[in-house]
């Protein structure tokens, strides 16, 4: 066991010496080529600027996510979110939603913080509540959402409502039907692990030199795991950002249902930060609020780069299952609050 | 993937995000509101590499002391099930010879577990990717090419703004998305009877002129929105996507209505051109 532990690692050392030497190689040579695409400023240059883009707006909110991610791992014992949080999980859903009004980021930070959560004993369907609520719902996003839609408070009360709405009822949803293997190893892992134990047990943080070795630890873990995918994602957005025609969004926009459709699908594309969303939606004009007000609820619930970091923390087989749901849920609470505040105003 | 290649990763990170801020160049990318957010993340990620090179680089005996550590706090952190973080490799069975005996007894059944999901050991490595396309080469801002795929349509000014007078003496300076917005939109006509100045790159379009155009941006490039007025009784050529101050006077668009704002599909702004003058790319290319 010893033995052939230790050839693997010193297999897997070299092997990824051989990978950061022939990445070195690769790019010098493709500097050449990637000079003359970019310096020409087409297509590609363009799409590298997205990309880039995309990467350096969410650094440092991924660094936030995950510093917050390491602190709840290290620092704050399971007994603390046990005391805060109602036992049953279908109140403590609301709670959890309500709790995302406090994490002042966009969506890159919610996902890591969301696994940690479910790690420290939050049941799954409350962590995934707070994951879709707290970039939704932040001050800065309403008060961006604000800016946005100047003279238009029924805006902001309504991105408001939509998004609480569909982090709980996503909530609600997977106390009823979800399943903890979906959630992948690393999880389900726990979850059986703390089934055993006795809440004696789940209240340990550790102390001294290994509570900031446990804190590095996390932080890099999560750094590596959802930043590669947030790398993906944004790779995605990017293709999307420069192969959809944009003019082809102005012909639908007097179209009644088709147009809401079609710009919740589009927020899912763009994958546009949760902050600056509000002022594209604003920049749609010739949509009906209610379009605006579904690309506003869904952008910040599900995109590809969003995805693309759930699928990292989570597992495939989660993503596959839960984007869409968030989907169709967030477009339907876009339906509702703009039918809502069609009424009142 | 193994510490050593992480700490690497984060320092190139930290290296080049804090190269970009210093230099200036983020701008081409965000706008600067995230300066402070930005060269906070680079710090933090130079320090966390920092910190790995000085854990993590070790002979391999120092490193299984290390790991023991780390599985001690891990179990300690996360109940059993725990032994070791989904990366790493095997624990030495002296490791296990130094933990409680109840722990032990926990570990070696869930000691194969860590091979469930190879490719998450791969997936950090994609981070190559963006660093080495901002160290070889940083991409420049959005151009012609990115507002040429737009219309030039300008976008209806949410219902409550006001455009207020201009003021200061001609030539007045204004943003190239403020004079757009006032040329196609003002029904008042603030532009009326003042010189004025804009700055932006060029983008020709298919009906031969060409136009100057800023992009504005509300959080980082993937958001962008071009805005763009036409030069029009221009002296002299320029190639696309130089940048270019212009000087002149408002004129209203070919097909725009005398009075009344203009329906949707005819918003376009124009300037009437005394100079046009090649300027230096400025430092924040976005409005």
């Amino acid at each position: 066991m010893a033995a052939t532990g230790r050839t693997r690692t010193r297999e897997g050392y070299r092997a990824e010496v051989v990978i950061l030497v022939a990445a070195l190689i690769a790019a010098l040579i493709g500097r050449q080529v990637l000079i003359y695409f970019v310096s020409g400023r087409g297509g590609f240059a363009t799409w590298a600027t997205v990309f880039v883009a995309i990467v350096v707006q969410a650094l440092p909110f991924l660094v936030l996510g995950v510093l917050l991610s390491g602190i709840i791992t290290a620092f704050v014992p399971s007994a603390f979110f046990s005391r805060v949080l109602p036992r049953r999980a279908a109140f403590a859903v609301p709670v959890a939603g309500a709790a995302g009004v406090l994490l002042p980021g966009c969506e890159c930070a919610s996902v890591p913080v969301a696994g940690r959560l479910i790690e420290r004993g939050v049941a799954p369907a409350a962590a995934l509540t707070f994951l879709l609520a707290a970039p939704a719902v932040n001050p800065v996003v309403l008060i961006a959402t604000a800016v946005a839609f100047p003279g238009r408070p029924e805006m902001v009360v309504a991105r408001f409502a939509g998004s609480m709405v569909t982090a709980v009822i996503v909530g609600w949803v997977w106390i009823r039907f979800g399943r903890t293997e979906w959630l992948g190893s690393r999880f389900t892992k726990f979850i059986e692990a703390r089934a055993g134990l006795d809440e004696a047990a789940q209240a340990g943080v550790p102390t001294g030199r290994a509570r900031w070795e446990a804190f590095r630890q996390a932080v890099n873990h999560d750094l590596f795991e959802a930043g590669g995918f947030l790398v993906v994602g944004a790779a995605a957005a990017a293709t999307m950002n420069v192969v959809v025609p944009p003019d082809l969004l102005q012909s639908i926009a007097g179209v009644p249902v088709l147009s809401v459709i079609m710009l919740a699908g589009l927020a899912v594309v763009l994958s546009i930060c949760s902050e600056a969303d509000a002022f594209v939606a604003s920049s749609f004009t010739g949509f009906s609020p209610t379009a605006q007000l579904a690309f506003m609820i869904v952008g910040p619930a599900v995109d590809l780069k969003l995805i693309a970091l759930q699928s990292g923390t989570f597992g495939r087989a989660f993503a596959v299952r839960f984007a869409p749901l968030t989907f169709l849920v967030a477009t339907a609470a876009g339906f509702t609050v703009g039918a809502t505040i069609g009424v009142f105003s | 993937m193994r510490p050593e290649a992480r700490a690497v990763i984060l320092v190139l990170l930290g290296g080049v995000l804090l190269r970009l801020v210093l230099s200036g160049e983020y701008t081409n990318y965000v706008k600067p509101f995230l300066h402070l957010p930005l060269l906070s993340a680079g710090v933090l990620l130079l320090a966390l590499g920092a910190v790995g090179f000085v854990r993590d680089w070790h002979s391999p005996g120092t490193m299984a002391a290390e790991r023991r550590r780390a599985a001690v706090a891990r179990i300690r952190t996360h109940g059993p099930g725990a032994v070791m973080a989904p990366d790493e490799s095997p624990l030495d069975p002296s490791v296990l010879e130094t933990l409680p005996e109840p722990l032990r007894a926990e570990i070696e059944p869930a000691e194969g577990g860590h091979d469930d999901h190879p490719e998450g050991h791969l997936v950090g490595w994609l981070w190559c990717i963006p660093i080495f396309v901002l160290f070889l080469v940083p991409p420049p801002a959005l151009g012609s090419y990115a507002a040429g795929r737009q219309s030039a349509l300008v976008p209806e000014p949410p219902a409550s703004t006001r455009f207020t007078p201009l003021k200061g003496s001609d030539p007045i300076s204004l943003q190239v998305h403020d004079y757009a917005a006032r040329a196609a939109w003002d029904t008042k006509h603030s532009l009326t009877g003042h010189v004025v100045t804009i700055t932006g790159f060029v983008t020709p379009h298919n009906d031969g002129g060409y136009y100057v155009t800023r992009m504005k941006v509300s959080c980082c490039a993937a958001d962008a929105r071009p805005f763009e007025v036409q030069v029009v009784g221009a002296t002299g050529r320029f190639s696309r996507d130089t940048w270019v101050r212009v000087t002149g006077t408002w004129v209203p668009a070919a097909g725009a209505p005398t009075n009344g704002p203009p329906p949707a599909d005819k918003a376009f702004a124009a300037i009437s051109a005394t100079s046009v003058r090649k300027v230096s790319t400025p430092g924040q290319p976005y409005e």
